[in-house]
This record gives structure tokens, sequence and C-alpha cells, in this order.
């Protein structure tokens, strides 16, 4: 190895970037020539010297850009949420493809979801009428038409709320895509049992993501007994800038400055500019101003 | 969404507790609380890749948002064909890039360094510049402080984000190359010139 190639290399040798067989000619070459050992440790200052100008990472500076991405993120989702019920409102149409995937005792669902004014106050359990579909029809031979029948029996339950059964059934009904009333009616019947994991869970789901304000409503109001809890309040953080019913942001603004905690500063700051409620501007500005927090985030 | 039973389950695992491919094919479907813990373990790397390149903690919250919110819309094509950070890593140097070649543009415009305006509601979200003060720089003299940010100026964007990815990150030149979208050997050459650049710009220096 000549000491032009041996400079050559020298870089590529500090970072370990070498093949073993060139590697092993250039030390040769190094344990030989002075001037070449004396290069590699020039090159090995400049690199250290360039080194100590690395900026530093400022936590600050991640925990903002953490908390930007989050509210960001969350109104990727909302714009998701509207395409992803404007395909359901096709899907509800009468279209199949709801049937493709939704297993069938959520179908069942669908057609309590329809009679559901009758579900709770049945005395005893029994067999309604079936409903049908027609699924598929062909012609057949002789000039009439053979149909494939889609069946749906209606059965009443009845029982305690806080029943295994029921509650699961509860718990679907509230996800009920056909029928906003009957999830309404749900989370007016769950939202006492919101000490419970799971119906505080469908509770947070539904203020996320139901289509219906109405439902969100109900959904928020249950989860006011629990508006100083952190996992709450992220939500109704995130509720806040990006539900578009004024009654549910208004919800979510009175339960969040009850309790005025430093992270509900940023979020009043950021929907300051675009709130176009005056409600809900005001009771932000006030908010922030017993605790002289800046008003705007500019 | 339907099926809300199968969806409030994911929430309640512990995210931590997920191998990273799980975390991935949770996020792809949706759970934005695995797409955050996705985030936490590669963020700080991403941030300061664009910090130490753009020196400019305001340019590199930009980078930041704009690559993670890229992943997020992006990461259903996700599909395992190479290691998550390769993936990511294309994303953010592909951004980066853009923007030191347009900063290069705008200086060679005009000499005056301009920020990138338009949205002017972060100030108040981000702590000052120069923030921390490094022991060590200190110590160096400002003769070769001035010395090191001209060099580094010199270096062209590609061969700028080689060097940080391999001196700062500790990324293989074959990782490196993948995420540009080019070679190892093109890597090499890059790392190659950045070096020899601060060897003739620092080597009488020191
Ligand atoms: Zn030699």
């Amino acid at each position: 190895m000549t000491c032009a190639e041996a400079t050559r290399n020298i870089p590529l040798y500090l970072y370990q970037e070498l093949d073993f067989p060139c590697e092993e000619r250039l030390e040769t070459h190094l344990d030989q020539c002075p001037p070449c050992r004396e290069e590699l440790e020039k090159q090995r200052a400049v690199l250290r010297a360039v080194e100590s100008r690395q900026w530093p990472v400022d936590p600050q500076l991640l925990d903002a850009c953490r908390r930007e991405l989050h509210s960001r993120a969350a109104s990727v989702t909302a714009e998701r949420r509207s395409l992803r019920f404007r395909l359901l409102d096709w899907a509800r149409s009468g279209l199949p493809v709801m049937w493709t995937w939704r297993p069938l005792a959520a179908m069942a669902l669908l057609a309590v979801g329809f009679f559901g004014g009758r579900l709770f106050d049945r005395a005893a359990p029994g067999f309604e009428p079936a409903l049908l579909r027609v699924r598929d029809l062909s012609p057949s031979p002789g000039g009439g038409v053979r149909l494939v029948l889609e069946e749906v029996r209606l059965r009443t339950l009845t029982g305690p709320v806080d029943d295994d059964k029921i509650k699961s059934m509860l718990l679907t009904a509230a996800n009920d895509p056909a029928n906003p009333g009957l999830r309404a009616r749900t989370l007016d019947i769950l939202k006492d049992r919101c000490r419970q994991k799971d119906v505080r869970h469908a509770l947070l789901h539904a203020l996320r993501e139901d289509p219906n304000p109405g439902v969100r409503l109900k959904a928020i109001e249950g989860l006011k007994p629990f508006a100083r809890e952190p996992e709450i309040r992220s939500v109704l953080s995130q509720v806040l800038l990006a539900d578009d019913n004024p009654g549910v942001r208004t919800m979510a603004v009175d339960m969040l400055v009850e309790d005025m905690q430093t992270e509900v500063i940023g979020t009043l700051q950021e929907l300051i500019p675009r709130e176009n409620n005056p409600y809900i501007r005001q009771k932000s500005l006030n908010a922030l101003r017993e605790v002289n927090a800046s008003l705007e985030t500019f | 969404m339907l099926t809300g039973k199968g969806e409030a389950a994911t929430a309640f695992i512990p995210a931590a507790a997920l191998a990273e491919a799980d975390l991935i094919r949770a996020a792809q479907r949706g759970d934005q609380a695995a797409f955050e813990s996705l985030v936490r373990t590669h963020d700080q790397g991403v941030l300061r890749l664009a910090c130490n390149l753009l020196r400019s903690e305001q340019d590199a919250f930009d980078i930041y948002q704009e690559t993670f919110l890229r992943v997020y819309r992006n990461l259903h094509t996700f599909r395992f064909d190479c290691s998550f950070r390769t993936w990511l890593y294309r994303i953010v140097t592909n951004l980066c890039l853009d923007h030191l070649r347009k900063r290069k543009v705008r200086k060679e415009e005009s000499t005056t360094l301009c920020t990138s305006g338009g949205e002017v509601d972060r100030a108040s979200v981000l702590p000052a510049e120069n923030p921390h003060v490094d022991p060590q720089r200190n110590l160096m003299s400002q003769e070769l402080r001035g010395r090191i940010e001209r060099v580094l100026d010199d270096l062209t964007p590609r061969e700028r984000l080689v060097f940080e990815m391999r001196h700062f990150h500790g990324m293989r030149l074959r990782a490196i190359g993948e995420s540009l979208g080019t070679t190892e050997e093109a890597a090499k050459n890059c790392l190659f010139r950045a070096t020899q650049k601060m060897r003739t710009a620092l080597g009488d220096f020191l």
C-alpha cells in the first residue's frame, strides 16, 4: 500500500468501514510508516474537534415536539373519521359490504336495534317473527326465480344491567353503527357505571369516535365525575381541539378548566385562535387570565 | 371502531411490552397509543439528526412534525421489507436534504438567512436558541469554532447527511446508503469527501 492509498483509507479505517484485507494492509503500512501514523492521529483529532460541536437535544424541545405531534395526529384521525363514516353511510344504504365481515351476533343486534324499544320491557324471553333479507337471486327452471334468504330471529333478553351477558350486549350496542338512537340510549344506561373500566372505555371510545353529536354528548356527560383523571383529561383536550360540535366542546372546556392544570394551558392557547364559538373562547380566555398564562401561542 | 371491544382491548396492553413489529402492526390498525410508543423509541435520534443538520430548533421542530406525520399517514404501506429505522430515516433524510437544498439556494440568493416564515405560532413552545452550553464548547477557541461552522457549511447536503449519520448516529454506511436510496459505495464516497474537506480546513489548526 502506498502512502497516498493509506491516506485515502484512513477515514474509513477510523469509522471501521474497511473490509478485513484492506484493514490488514493499512495496519501493516502504518506500522512501517511514521508520517502516515501522524496523518492518522491528525485525522482522528479533526473528527474529535468536529464532534465537540454537536448540539445536544434539549428535552424541552423534544417534549414540545411530542405534544404537537400528539395533537396533529389526533386531527389526522379526525379527518379519517369523517371519511370512514362516509363509507359507513354507503354501507348502511343496503349494500352487502357490511355482511361480509360483521359477525352474526352483531347482525342480530342490528335487528334488535331496529326494534330496540321493545327490548327491555318484555317480560319473558321468546322469539319474534324472523326478519328476512334477500341475499341473492337467480332464475330458476320454468320461468320462476330462486331466492337466497337471510333470516334473522329476534329474541328478547331481560335482566339486570350488571349481568355479564347483558352488559356485554350493551357494550356492543353502544357501537351499533346503524342506530345512533340506540347508541345514545345505551350510553345513558351505562353511564352510571362509569367506575367500571370497560364501561368507561366505551364512553371514551364513543366520545372520540362516534359520528353522532348526541351520542358524544351522552358520553361526555357520563365522564363528568372523572374529569380529574389524566386519561380522561387527555381525551377531553383532544375533543376540545378536534370535535366539530360546539355543545361537546363546551362541556369539554367546562370540565377542563374546572381543575386548571398546566397541561390545559397549551390546549387552550392552541384552541383560541381557531375557536369561533364565543362562549368557549371567553371561557378559555378567562381561564388563561386566571393563571396569568399568555393568551395565545404567538 | 365498530368492533369496539377488540380495539378497546389493545389500549390496555402496556405498549412497552410489545415488540416493535407488534407495535407497528397495532399502529397500522390505527392504535394511536402504539403509534406514540413507536415514535418514542425513535424520535430522539430523528430530532438530534435534524437539530445537528439544520442547526435551528425551529427547523428541527418542523422536520420532526413532518417526518412523523408522514409516518402516521403512510404506515399502512410499510411492508417489513426493511427495518423500520431504515424506512423512517428514508423519510427524515429526504426532508432534511430538501430543507438544506432550499436553504442553500436562499443563501446564494441573498446573504441573509431567513427563517421558514409562514406559521409563527410556535415561539412560546420552543425554548430559546442555544439552550445548553456544552462545557467542551467553551474550551474551544472562537477561531476553531468558526472554522468548523464554515467547513460544515461548505459540505454538500448529501455529504453533511452521510457524515452526521455515520459519525453521530453510528449508522453503518450500508444502512445509510439504503436510507438515501443509493449504494454503500456512494455513501462511502460522500463520507470520504466530507472528511477530506474537514481535514483540509482544520488540519493545520490542530
Ligand atoms: Zn505512508
